[in-house]
């Protein structure tokens, strides 16, 4: 019976050792390898759904291509307020409203969260209120992608008796890149002072100190 | 028949100690050789699994490579959806204006004309909801003249009606009698909001198509 008992505490003893020195171990490497491929099964199905979006792309490159240039000429990589000023004076020409002025700020320090830059425009254009009807809707038709604010319309008769409309439109246009405006050192730039005695003229730049007297005649 | 043993009873005794001690080791020889025979079986799936991840990351790879190969059309794709995410931003509260002035046009009724329109567009998460109406996406303050208060009436009414969905919460401010060449008028002011109904539809225009 002794026996029966000491051959059991060691048939235990056994069992412990082996599964904490190479049972457990190997255990470990099974469920490791387990996780691990799981992992990669999960990214191989990643891939595979990448690889075919980006297939799909590759097969359709000439559309995706012309998607994107439609995408850069409504919101530009560069500010162009030439290309800017062009569509709206043609629009407004095309509308029959006559654009009276416009003030433009430089893009944005601080992009929007999808990197865009706004330019806020402040424009005034006069005419007939279906013409500036057609400016407005005008405006979402260009291919700059341009956005409107606020409007302000005050009406008032012209020299022929036409009610003549005065609009103020505040829009924003955008561009994903930035521009530096250099800041003018007036210590540096200095002044030019102008002063016309009899018939002498006497042009003097502050700080370099530099006169120029001309005599007239 | 029973067996006659004429042996010494010391000796069977030691003979039995001798199959109980010979029982014993086999029970342990047969425990460790159940180890054994686990271990192999436990080592072989462990190997098995590490085989199989093994070919695993190699499918990937060459699936990482194949990607590789296709970085330009990983370009494009970025850049088609930073664009499309770009004019969405761009456009998150856009109002039909072109649109808004011309319902002016269609909605104003006989013997009323106006004289100022200011419309600014608004954020809505910045603004109380009108009852009924939902979110207000921009503010419309219309000036103008009526041959009477009546027709005064007429407009509040027609900007307030449900006729005209773009425009909600509609509200006189001022009204004070004026005159034109000798007759009698009434000069008005109202406000309104605008509605999701004074949006536009550009971002379905403006995202262009493309196969996906």
């Amino acid at each position: 019976m002794r026996r029966v008992l000491i051959a059991v505490l060691v048939m235990i003893l056994l069992a412990v050792a082996w599964w904490f020195l190479l049972g457990s171990r190997w255990n470990d490497r099974t469920e490791e390898a387990r996780i691990a491929l799981e992992q990669e099964q999960q990214a191989e199905r990643d891939l595979q759904r990448r690889i075919a979006a980006l297939q799909v792309v590759a097969d359709n490159t000439l559309e995706y291509q012309t998607a994107v240039d439609e995408l850069q000429r409504s919101i530009p990589v560069t500010p162009q307020m030439d290309v800017l000023i062009d569509e709206l004076a043609v629009l407004a020409e095309d509308s029959g409203v006559e654009w009276v002025s416009g003030v433009y700020s430089t893009p944005s320090e601080e992009p929007l969260d999808s990197g865009i830059r706004e330019i806020l425009i402040s424009m005034e254009v006069q005419g007939q209120y279906f013409e500036i009807l057609g400016y407005l809707y005008g405006i979402e038709e260009i291919d700059r992608l341009v956005t409107i604010q606020g409007i302000n319309f005050t009406s008032s008769l012209d020299g022929d008796g036409f009610n003549i409309i005065s609009a103020r439109i505040q829009a924003t246009a955008f561009t994903t890149g930035s521009v530096v405006v250099p800041e003018v050192d007036e210590s540096v730039a200095g002044t030019t002072t102008t002063t016309v005695v009899g018939n002498v003229t006497t042009t003097s730049t502050s700080p370099s100190s530099t006169t120029t007297t001309t005599a007239a005649g | 028949m029973r067996p006659i043993n004429l042996l010494p009873p010391e000796q069977a005794e030691r003979a039995q100690r001798r199959r109980g001690a010979f029982g014993v080791v086999f029970a342990v020889l047969l425990f460790v050789a159940l180890l054994a025979v686990a271990s192999v079986l436990l080592l072989g799936r462990a190997r098995r699994a590490e085989e199989d991840l093994l070919a695993q990351q190699q499918r990937n790879q060459q699936l990482q490579r194949q990607l590789a190969e296709l970085s330009d059309a990983e370009e494009l794709r970025r850049a088609y959806l930073d664009g499309t995410d770009q004019v969405t931003d761009a456009l998150a509260i856009d109002l039909a204006w072109g649109r808004f002035l011309n319902d002016v046009g269609r909605v104003i009724p006989d013997r009323v004309w106006l004289t100022t329109v200011a419309a600014s567009a608004q954020d809505p998460e910045e603004q109380d909801e009108i009852e009924g109406s939902g979110p207000v996406y921009g503010s419309v303050t219309l000036g103008g003249v009526a041959f009477e208060y009546p027709d005064a009436a007429t407009w509040i009414r027609t900007l307030d009606s449900t006729e005209w969905d773009a425009v909600a919460g509609a509200w006189v401010t001022t009204t004070n009698q004026g005159a034109i060449g000798g007759f009698d008028t009434v000069n008005f002011s109202s406000a309104a909001s605008l509605t999701q109904e004074a949006l536009g539809s550009r971002l379905d225009d403006r995202i262009p198509e493309v196969p996906q």
